[in-house]
């Protein structure tokens, strides 16, 4: 349960917002790099932390994320035409370069420098790996860039993928350290899912369904691990980082690749849910490669042309009461990332967490809110830089386990939860 | 075309927020939180004055026995006035049973409450204060209660008891 003034502070991240603020720290997917897949492509609308912006990749190839609208009439830039060095306004010509710096008034004489006066609020837009990562905070406080695993390593070996969903960016993100519905909703997946099938990982999970729980403070986040019994005298640890402000990694099956995901806030009642999947040590297959394009393990399909899933509240998420009744799916949705979201959605769009009756097994929820409330008002009130931001924090990784009763998972598995180029993952 | 809005997207907006039912969905618990060493006492009684909704604050003293030798599952606890109670009869009425340490005790409390929480269908919750990330000796403690908590909590701030609770209301 919280307090509305704390749900208010955890679920509203627009500008001059704690939450809004902290956000504004950290680079932040912003785009799949694919968007704007050559000089002069088409710009991309892009909303983040309830900002309207606009992407574009000038012919220079340089990335700009700019302010949507011209400065002159409002209108909007999608509309523009990306060339020779700019966006130009199709209304009256005004033309921006990548920084939103106004380039060109064919009104005014160029002399007279009216355009040096004008220019469009615009963030920076890096490519790492196969996102666009911008960062909305102060320029005098950019950190450095991100150094997360999935992005660093050689694109043969990771597949990124994003999905709107319809629903505040904190509810989407419980789900992701809420180790416990696993055992429920998920049921069925570990069996039938070409990216999560056949680990000797699954059989641990399947005797024993009652995980016992452990949360332990990180410096860039927590560590949530999940214990089941294995052989005699040895406990089966599932572990999932939970890095601030909203990265979570899914510990690995086998020789699978991991999985993992990002939720960043649109406005106050969407986000981005960003997954991605990969192997620190080898390419992907293709046979992975094609099951993640269709909608496997923690993907989706999508609408034709969008980035909507293909299951979505306008078609009650294609729930099919026979399969929930003959137990193929849990709750009736197909796929991971669908079953996760067609049930936070249906909190609506912003949860009330006053009425909420949380057990002890959500201790990893509760301490998640407990470290982001805290660091946003460590920042507002002492200017505190919040956890994550160092780019030593995106390098960990998840970790599947079997350890000795009497080991703790954070020491014990010390050096598996740190990401280290070329290191084999430690999974089970 | 679409013409009708599918119940899902009808339901879900902000507007049909509203007509949530408001009465309250839970009735209060009873919470026990024992404090299993010297510095988590002193933490709780730091909190014996917030707005509890029922929590009771109390103190491992010893174990008590019982006719089944070599199985302790009762022990007198004190609460934060100084009265003495019944490990037993607290955890019987109690719908929550947290055990609060800090990091470097090796708590023989935890088997004992542990083992008292099993026996009545309940599931106990630990939590570990450490003073820093590594806290010397933390895994001794979590060793030592491992067995017997459901779920175990590292905090590395002690603010982390008053934020649980509350969350958890307790």
């Amino acid at each position: 349960m919280l307090r509305k003034e704390q749900n208010d502070l955890l679920t509203q991240t627009g500008p001059g917002t704690p939450m809004g603020d902290l956000f504004r720290c950290y680079w932040i997917p912003a785009l799949l790099a694919e968007e704007l897949p050559e000089n002069d492509s088409p710009p991309v609308r892009v909303k983040l932390l309830s900002e309207r912006l606009l992407a574009f990749r000038d012919s220079e190839g340089r990335y700009g994320l700019i302010d949507e609208f011209c400065a002159h009439r409002g209108v909007s830039l999608w509309f523009g035409r990306n060339e020779h060095g700019g966006l130009r306004c199709p209304y009256h010509g005004w033309k921006y370069d990548h920084t939103g710096q106004c380039i060109e008034v064919p009104s005014e004489p160029a002399e007279s420098g009216f355009c040096n006066k004008i220019k469009l609020k615009s963030y920076p837009l890096i490519k790492v790996g196969d996102v666009l990562w911008t960062y909305m905070g102060s320029p005098d406080k950019q950190p450095p860039h991100p150094e997360w695993e999935f992005a660093v390593v050689p694109s043969e070996q990771t597949f990124t993928s994003k999905r709107w969903q319809e629903c505040n960016w904190m509810q989407a993100m419980e789900g992701g350290i809420d180790s416990s519905h696993v055992s429920w909703l998920h049921s069925g997946s570990l069996d039938t899912d070409p990216l999560f099938k056949g680990s000797r990982g699954n059989k641990y999970n399947q005797n024993d369904k009652r995980p016992f729980f452990e949360v332990v403070d990180a410096e860039g986040g927590l560590f949530i691990g999940a214990r089941r019994n294995a052989e005699e005298g040895h406990y089966y640890w599932r572990i999932t980082p939970w890095v601030m402000p909203s990265f979570t990694m899914v510990p690995p099956r086998g020789n699978h690749p991991v999985h993992g995901h990002f939720w960043v806030p649109i406005d106050d009642e969407n986000c981005w849910a960003w997954s991605f999947d990969y192997h620190p040590t080898r390419a992907l297959t293709p046979e992975e490669r094609q099951a993640m394009k269709d909608g496997k393990g923690i993907h989706v399909t999508y609408v034709p042309g969008t980035f909507r899933p293909r299951a979505n509240k306008d078609n009650d998420y294609l729930i099919d009461r026979e399969a929930q009744k003959k137990g193929i799916t849990y709750s009736g949705v197909e796929g991971i990332a669908m079953q996760d979201a067609s049930l936070q959605e249906s909190m609506g769009p912003i949860i009330d967490r006053t009425k909420e009756n949380l057990v002890s097994t959500d201790n990893g929820i509760i301490m998640a809110r407990h470290r982001l409330i805290k660091a946003a008002k460590a920042l507002r009130e002492k200017g505190t830089l919040p956890p994550g931001v160092d780019p030593k924090h995106h390098r960990v990784r998840s970790a599947a386990v079997v350890l000795p009763a009497d080991q703790s998972y954070k020491e014990a598995a010390a050096e598996a939860l740190i990401a280290v180029a070329g290191k084999a993952p430690a999974s089970v | 075309m679409q013409l009708v809005l599918s119940e899902s997207a009808r339901v879900t907006t902000a507007e049909e927020s509203r007509f949530r039912i408001a009465d309250p969905n839970s009735r209060p618990r009873v919470s026990c939180i024992i404090a299993l060493d010297g510095e988590s006492l002193a933490a709780l009684k730091a909190l014996k004055d917030h707005p509890w909704n029922g929590a009771r604050f109390f103190r491992y003293v010893e174990v008590r026995p019982t006719s089944l030798p070599n199985v302790h599952i009762d022990a007198v606890i004190e609460d934060i006035e100084g009265d003495r109670k019944s490990l037993s009869e607290e955890i019987t009425r109690a719908d929550m049973v947290v055990m609060v340490t800090t990091a470097g005790s090796a708590p023989h409390a935890a088997e004992i409450i542990g083992n008292a929480c099993f026996v009545r269908g309940k599931r106990a919750t630990g939590l570990v204060l450490v003073a820093g990330e590594s806290g010397k000796g933390l895994t001794k403690t979590l060793t030592a209660m491992r067995p017997y908590a459901a779920m175990l909590v590292v905090s590395t701030g002690e603010d982390y008891i008053a934020e649980m609770l509350s969350a958890l209301r307790a």
